[in-house]
Order: C-alpha cells, then structure tokens, then sequence
C-alpha cells in the first residue's frame, strides 16, 4: 500500500473530502515520496487558493439598484 | 408578466437575480468592469430569451444557466490565456504563498487566512486555465457544489462533470507545482548570487 502513489487520491475529488483513512494513507506514502509529497503540497494550496476565490464576489453595481428602487430602467 | 414586456416585471427581476447574477460571473472575471459588462449581457439575453422561458424548473435556475454558459462563452471568447510566472506575482501573492508553502510543511495549514491577496492570486491562477476548469473548480472544490448541480447549470452530463473536474484538479495542482518550483529556483538562485 505504502508504495503506491497518491496521486489518484487526491485528484479524485476535493481534497476536503478526503477521509481519515485515506489522508493517512497519503501521508504514510509522501514520507518516504518526494514527488508525491510535491503533488500533496500544491493540491493543498491549489485547493486553499479555490475557497479563497469563491469568497471573494462582486456585488450589483449602482445601475442595477437605481433600477430596483424605481429608478431609471 | 416580464414575458409579457411588463417593466416593472423586468425590474423586479434585474433587483431579485442580479446578486445571483454577479456571483457567478465573478467566478470568471477578477475585475469589476468585466462582471458588470457580463452581466449586462446575461440580463439582455435573459429578457430577450424570456418568452422561452416554460416554467418547468426554477427561474433562478434557469438565469444561472444563462448566466453561466454567457460567462463561459465570454471567456473562451477572449484573448489566450496567459501563462503565470513567478515573475508576474505581486510581493503580497509571493509572500502569501511563501507562507502558505511553511504552513504546509509544518502541518498548519488548516488555519487559512481569508485575504484579498489569496483570492487576487487564485483568480490569477485560475485564467490561466481553459474556461471549463475555471467552472467546475471554483464550483464543486471552490463552493462545494455537487456535480448534479453543476450538470444542472451548464447542461453537461454529470459523467463529463466528473471528469472535467478530475483533469481540471489535476491542471490547477500542475499549475500551482510549477509555481513552487519555480519559486524555490529563484530563491536559490539569489541565496548563491548574495553569497557569491
């Protein structure tokens, strides 16, 4: 087990949804994996940098209240 | 009403959809002008494709449809997308990743800070890859959707969802890899060239 890569673990699906048996799998394996632990390391901060994103949204702009307020259309 | 050319009807809809409205199409674009260019556009098609609108799902379904494949046509439309080097972060998104990169080595990376700065430099990231991985990443790794969602909001089979979202992980973690190795080659580079 321990010397199969992880990689396919964690391109699965998000890396949040990772279970406890699995994440403990991937950390056996990238003690002893450089590559692998690379690959861990930046699907971590690619995944960090994804919630970061969503949490940053534009709101409606002026011209879109002005309309819902029964200003100009 | 709307479909019957009623403007308040209009209205209403422009005040009750266009949070909505914004926050998927600033899951595309990092700057002000260009969500309130896309979503202007989304609002000309929604009225004008109103009177097709059958009442079978939601309507705010049906606007995140249309304002989804709007945004991914946009997008796709545009110029190509850049490739994104060291070189072009900022010293804030360098920083923040330097630390990011310690946090993760020393098991702390759980404590995310919420900072424009992340977020600045995920949308970076992020445009410089191909529209559909943009999609299905800030939704289902970004916003938890699930892949049903996503199949309901841009019309793909949820098999394609799946595994669009498997190769588009597979691009962001190669992409955000690059980037390390990167980084640590010029910071080696200026720890020999100071010792030199």
């Amino acid at each position: 087990m321990k010397s199969e890569h992880i990689i396919e673990i964690i391109e699965s699906g998000p890396l949040s949804h990772i279970g406890a048996d699995e994440l403990a799998r991937v950390r056996a394996h990238i003690a002893d994996c450089v590559k692998c632990e690379e690959a861990f390391t930046a699907a971590q901060i690619a995944a960090a940098l994804l919630k970061e994103h969503q949490l940053e949204s534009f709101a409606p702009s002026p011209f879109f209240s002005h309309t819902c307020h029964g200003g100009p259309s | 009403m709307a479909r019957d050319g009623d403007e308040s009807a209009f209205a209403e809809i422009l005040r009750r959809y266009s949070p909505r409205v914004f926050r998927v199409a600033s899951r595309f674009f990092r700057q002000r002008s260009l969500v309130e260019e896309a979503a202007q556009e989304v609002f000309l098609k929604v009225f004008s494709e109103l009177g097709s609108f059958e009442g079978r799902g939601s309507l705010e379904g049906w606007l995140t449809r249309i304002a989804t494949n709007t945004c991914l046509n946009l997008v796709r439309s545009s110029k190509r997308r850049p490739e994104l080097i060291v070189s072009d972060l900022t010293e804030d998104e360098s920083s923040w990743l330097e630390n990011k990169l310690a946090a993760t080595a020393s098991e702390r990376h759980h404590a995310t800070e919420r900072s424009l700065v992340a977020a600045d430099l995920a949308g970076r990231v992020l445009q410089t890859m191909a529209p559909d991985d943009q999609l299905v990443l800030t939704m289902i790794d970004g916003e938890d959707a699930s892949v049903k969602d996503v199949a309901a909001t841009t019309g793909w089979s949820e098999s394609k969802v799946k595994v669009q979202a498997f190769r588009a992980r597979r691009r962001m973690r190669e992409a955000v890899e690059k980037l390390l190795r990167r980084k640590t080659t010029t910071a080696d580079t200026s720890v020999a060239e100071a010792g030199s």
